[in-house]
């Protein structure tokens, strides 16, 4: 039996600097910036206000089934579109797939902040109910939707990808912080080699534009300073395919997936070693930090204007979790060399 | 204030139309909440929270959908006589989509916009719409 591999053959973005591949990259092109301060919520009591906010996302026309948007918040709506983006791009067959997998990094969700803030407002001492987990219990789950829960849980990320683009194949959610986007196509990769699938849906998505995330960055200190981190939001995913379906069915190929690696250290040092950076450094400039998509954009960005040779993604989070992944050429010619 | 029948009315295709996603003109008193607006078991969770919201009542589970049905149990023939009860009082509805002898399973399917309207006036004439 041939050995299996697994190849890019589609890419979708969402980012700040615009609801689609082509946008970001004409924006990029630009070198205009997406950061401004944000408006999502009033970020004003924190050291630094500025965001990265996606703008202009149609997500209602990537949705199959409407209804669910009520079930979808900023991230989940974004990985949708990214995934319905890459198979577009993919020209890979509608309809439903036993074979198409999905794993989606995300570093969290937003927790509904603003439903949570009112169900809190409308209790007797809304101050002991925001410090006191059981006056919290009683004064705001009862004023909760029962949906929120379902909007929040952590793995409906990749859930909702599968929903709506009827991927019916392995389904995962990674949620190793920064690390998590990287980490999911490493694992889809794993996938289509190990043949749990054919064709995995794989990549980052993440919103930081909120109260609790701005909160958590402002106490580890990332707000201020020199460089002061700069919470936005997006999704990248890409379609990962096994190379012979792939290119039974015609496809483009656009790399391979190499190595990598799950820690820091001297394995991710060496494994960059030679290879093209993704342009991670400038993306961060022009629209801001997306966390568990950050990395995958990346790639995306560079995957997109074609590989001479391979090219290295680091994601490294302010927990010290890392991830790194090569991308290969698509000939193989690169494969044994790396 | 009691709401008037026709601001339930108004206020309940509203909610019914903004959870299922649905144009206001595709919502009517006779549309059925399974057949023909897509809900599913989440979407009556939904539905009966945001009833309580805007009506200030509690609903406990499931009153809302079985009042035509009280204490029918799993008898085919009791089910049947009040089918016949309910074709009466409702002639607008699709009743070709509904077996002659339908089981427990397809009740929810007869649940309308009409039926949620009929159950809130009820309560609401009961008095028991002391806000929380």
């Amino acid at each position: 039996m041939k050995e299996r591999r697994a190849v890019v053959t589609g890419l979708g973005l969402v980012t700040p600097l615009g609801p689609s591949l082509q946008a970001t990259r004409s924006t990029l092109a630009a070198g205009r910036s997406a950061t401004a301060p944000a408006t999502l919520f009033d970020a004003s009591p924190f050291a630094s206000a500025l965001a990265g906010e996606v703008r202009d996302l149609d997500a209602r026309a990537r949705f199959r089934v409407s209804k669910a948007l009520k079930l979808c918040d900023r991230r989940t709506r974004f990985a949708v579109c990214a995934a319905a983006m890459a198979l577009e791009d993919a020209h890979f067959p509608a309809g439903p797939s036993d074979d198409l997998g999905v794993a989606i990094g995300t570093s969290g969700s937003d927790l509904g902040a603003e439903e949570l803030s009112a169900a809190l407002a409308r209790a007797d001492d809304p101050a002991l109910a925001a410090r006191d987990t059981a006056a919290f219990g009683e004064a705001a789950l009862g004023g909760l939707n029962p949906l929120w829960l379902l909007v929040h849980l952590p793995n409906m990320t990749s859930a909702h990808v599968a929903i709506q683009l009827e991927a019916r194949g392995p389904n995962t959610t990674v949620m190793t912080g920064w690390a998590a986007g990287l980490a999911a196509i490493a694992e889809g990769a794993a996938w289509i080699v190990e043949g749990r699938a054919d064709a995995v849906l794989a990549g980052g998505a993440d919103s930081a534009v909120h109260p609790f995330a701005f909160a958590a960055f402002e106490q580890e200190g990332l707000l201020s300073g020199p460089s002061p981190l700069v919470p936005a939001e997006g999704a990248a995913v890409v379609l990962l395919e096994e190379r012979e379906t792939a290119l039974a069915r015609g496809a483009r190929i656009l790399g391979e997936v190499g190595a990598h690696s799950l820690a820091a250290g001297p394995r991710l040092a060496a494994l960059a070693a030679g290879a093209r950076p993704a342009p991670s450094q400038r993306l961060e400039r022009h629209a801001g930090n997306l966390l568990a998509a950050h990395a995958p954009a990346a790639l995306v960005l560079a995957l997109v204007e074609g590989l001479s040779g391979p090219v290295a993604a680091v994601a490294a989070g302010p927990a010290g979790e890392a991830s790194s992944l090569l991308i290969l050429p698509p000939d193989g010619a690169a494969r044994s060399a790396a | 204030m009691k709401p008037s029948p026709s601001e339930i009315e108004a206020r309940v295709l509203s909610i019914v139309a903004d959870a299922l996603d649905q144009p206001a003109e595709r919502v009517a008193l006779d549309s059925s909440l399974v057949d023909d607006l897509g809900a599913e078991s989440i979407d009556f969770l939904d539905i009966v929270f945001r009833l309580e919201s805007a009506f200030g009542l509690k609903i406990p589970e499931e009153e809302i959908w079985q009042g035509s049905f009280d204490g029918v149990g799993d008898d085919p023939d009791a089910i049947a006589e009040r089918l016949a009860q309910l074709k009466a009082r409702r002639p607008g509805f699709r009743w070709d989509r509904i077996p002659a002898r339908p089981t427990r399973s397809d009740l929810p399917r007869l649940i309308t916009v009409g039926t949620v309207v009929e159950y809130l006036e009820k309560r609401l004439s009961e008095g028991a719409a002391s806000p929380e």
